[in-house]
């Protein structure tokens, strides 16, 4: 039966595949890989290079990740290890309410608040707005924030008491149960809770849109360079939110090159999505030996 | 009271030093009386029973004894407990150190999901500096202590949880060995063994006797006269809490026929031994 299921999916999911490789055909035939590298995207002259959103699309959605984790992890250690026992469920269930907030109302909340924190916060760096990459990837993670801090709770809780119990009878202080017991026995929930996270931030559209600043062609002049992340940029979830796409439905090399956008963004979300699954499905025991 | 009657008898053993006492140690779980002024004294040595009918508080007294009882919410804990002379429970104590020298065992084996090399060096390697070829060495000395040595020593890497609950048991006593505690507590070690692993438990503490310091919680009036020097006799009438209604060396108490809660006791348990029997 959960065959069936799997296999419908995967049905629906290699339908839209190729729904969206045929639709955006034109463009390949027109730059080949070349649409992935290029550098520049000008629709007026048929230019259509897809690099800037991608490199926008993975700044933002890492910085989400790297700002995420440790504050929600450790709000997870936190209700579980340190707060009374009382207090946990009432804890859980108030972040579980920030999880469901709607993208729009933090992204309104972004531009009413973050953004100019990120303008005051930063002016020694000569910002030209508050809209950059570095207000998405804030505004993203605290979206995040609740549903990895419960989820990893979730993980925490599957990891028996007398566990705990036995390991401070071992004179281990709390510290060490907690890396070597508790986050030792979950972090496998914890890394899928993160590419759940990973998933929804990839995704996610209005949030990002209302911050990002949506600059096309915004690409660093070194990779390693940090510059970028207080200026404006554009993912590829920003760019295929905004007007653009309605000029293009009229022209097929246009279109096809905002399709293939969808494409990209389909195929990593699919991969990360994959690779979550993969890690979980591994045998228990083995992934929590091979930590030690 | 009876404490004080059993505390006037003579006590051979109290000339030798006393490294485990409690004072009036009371234990409440919000208004409910858990443990109500236990006083006992453990000599270096030997072998401290402590028996009586299930819900009396004897797990519970175990617990106040290396403050593990500190990790159950909503309970309080009045009165002292020495260790050395030592209070346990004053600021000066290093808990997690005290938990090293007063080791405990559980009722239930509780492994981790780990190769059984690592679980025997669990604590160790958190207490002190184990050079990585010498961790073979801390196990292999614990492991044989604890008589799993010629089991185990050929799939030390392979999970302890594949390992049956008897030998899981012997795991655990090889744990807390490696730590080399002075005192080890051991609550219902075999309740959850069959009879074959749980006579090796008991050789095994016949054996580590003459080393270190265990008490040890008991169901079995026989495992306690097999085992132990001196027993204490905990009872608690219902919604009282647990006192010590006697104490002192293991045949006495047996034998004693004057407390009807005790020979309730042994003599309802003896019924069920000769039955099994
Ligand atoms: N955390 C707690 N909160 C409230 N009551 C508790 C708590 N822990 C134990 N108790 C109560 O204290 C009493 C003594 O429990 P304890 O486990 O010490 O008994 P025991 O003598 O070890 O029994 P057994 O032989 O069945 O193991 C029981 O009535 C139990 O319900
Ligand atoms: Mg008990």
């Amino acid at each position: 039966m959960s065959f069936f299921f799997t296999a419908l999916a995967a049905f629906f999911l290699l339908l839209m595949l190729f729904l969206f490789v045929w639709q955006s055909l034109p463009v390949w035939r027109q730059s080949g890989l070349a649409y992935v590298t290029g550098e520049s995207w000008y629709f007026r002259q048929q230019e259509f290079g897809a690099l800037a959103m991608i490199y926008g699309t993975l700044v933002v959605s890492l910085l989400a990740l790297l700002l995420a984790a440790p504050v929600g992890i450790g709000a997870a250690l936190f209700t579980a290890e340190i707060l009374p026992r009382r207090w946990r469920l009432p804890v859980k269930a108030a972040v579980e309410l920030l999880a469901g907030v709607p993208s729009v109302v933090y992204g309104l909340l972004g531009i009413l608040f973050l953004r100019n924190w990120v303008y005051d916060g930063l002016q020694y760096l000569d910002l030209l707005s508050g809209d950059t990459l570095l207000t998405a990837g804030i505004l993203l993670a605290l979206m995040i924030l609740p549903t990895v801090m419960t989820l990893s709770d979730d993980a925490l809780r599957t990891v028996p008491a007398a566990q705990g119990r036995a390991a401070r009878g071992l004179g281990l202080t709390r510290a060490e149960t907690a890396i070597w017991v508790s986050l030792a026995q979950s972090w496998r929930g914890m890394v899928s809770a993160l590419l759940l996270a990973l998933g929804r931030v990839l995704g996610e559209t209005i949030a990002v849109f209302l911050v990002v600043g949506r600059r096309d062609n915004a690409l660093p002049e070194s990779w390693l360079s940090l510059r970028p992340l207080v200026e404006a940029g554009q993912t590829l979830t920003s760019k295929l939110g905004g007007s653009e796409i309605n000029i293009a439905y009229g022209d097929p090399l246009h279109w096809a090159a905002m399709v293939g956008l969808a494409l990209l963004l389909l195929i990593v979300v699919a991969g990360i999505t994959w690779l979550g699954n993969i890690l979980m499905r591994r045998k228990e025991g083995e992934s929590y030996a091979s930590l030690h | 009271m009876i404490e004080t009657k059993s505390k006037g008898q003579s006590d051979p053993s109290e000339t030798r030093t006393c490294i485990l006492e409690t004072r009036q140690l009371k234990v409440y779980a919000g208004k409910q009386v858990l443990l109500q002024g236990i006083d006992l004294g453990i000599s270096e040595g030997e072998v401290f029973g402590l028996i009586g009918p299930s819900g009396a508080g004897k797990s519970t007294l175990l617990r106040c004894l290396n403050r593990l009882i500190d990790l159950d919410q909503g309970l309080r804990v009045e009165g002292a407990v020495l260790f050395h002379g030592q209070s346990v429970r004053g600021r000066a104590m290093d808990v997690d150190e005290l938990r090293v020298r007063v080791g405990m065992l559980f009722q239930q084996p509780v492994v981790f999901p780990l190769s059984i090399l690592k679980n025997v060096i669990f604590g160790v390697r958190h207490q002190r500096k184990i050079a990585r070829r010498d961790r073979l060495l801390v196990a292999e000395k614990a492991l044989r202590e604890a008589a799993l040595w010629q089991e185990v020593k050929d799939r030390l890497q392979t999970p302890a949880l594949k390992l049956s609950v008897g030998q899981q048991q012997r795991l655990c006593l090889a744990r807390t060995l490696a730590m080399e505690p002075e005192i080890i507590l051991m609550d219902e070690p075999t309740s959850a063994l069959d009879p074959k692993s749980t006579q090796a438990i008991d050789d095994l503490i016949m054996e580590l006797k003459k080393k270190r310091t265990i008490v040890l919680v008991t169901h079995h009036l026989n495992q306690a006269r097999r085992l132990c020097d001196r027993v204490a006799f905990i009872s608690a009438k219902s919604g009282e809490g647990g006192r010590i209604a006697c104490m002192g060396e293991t045949e006495t108490v047996m034998s004693r026929t004057d407390l009807a809660e005790l020979s309730d006791f042994v003599g309802c348990e003896q019924g069920v031994t000769c039955c099994e029997s």
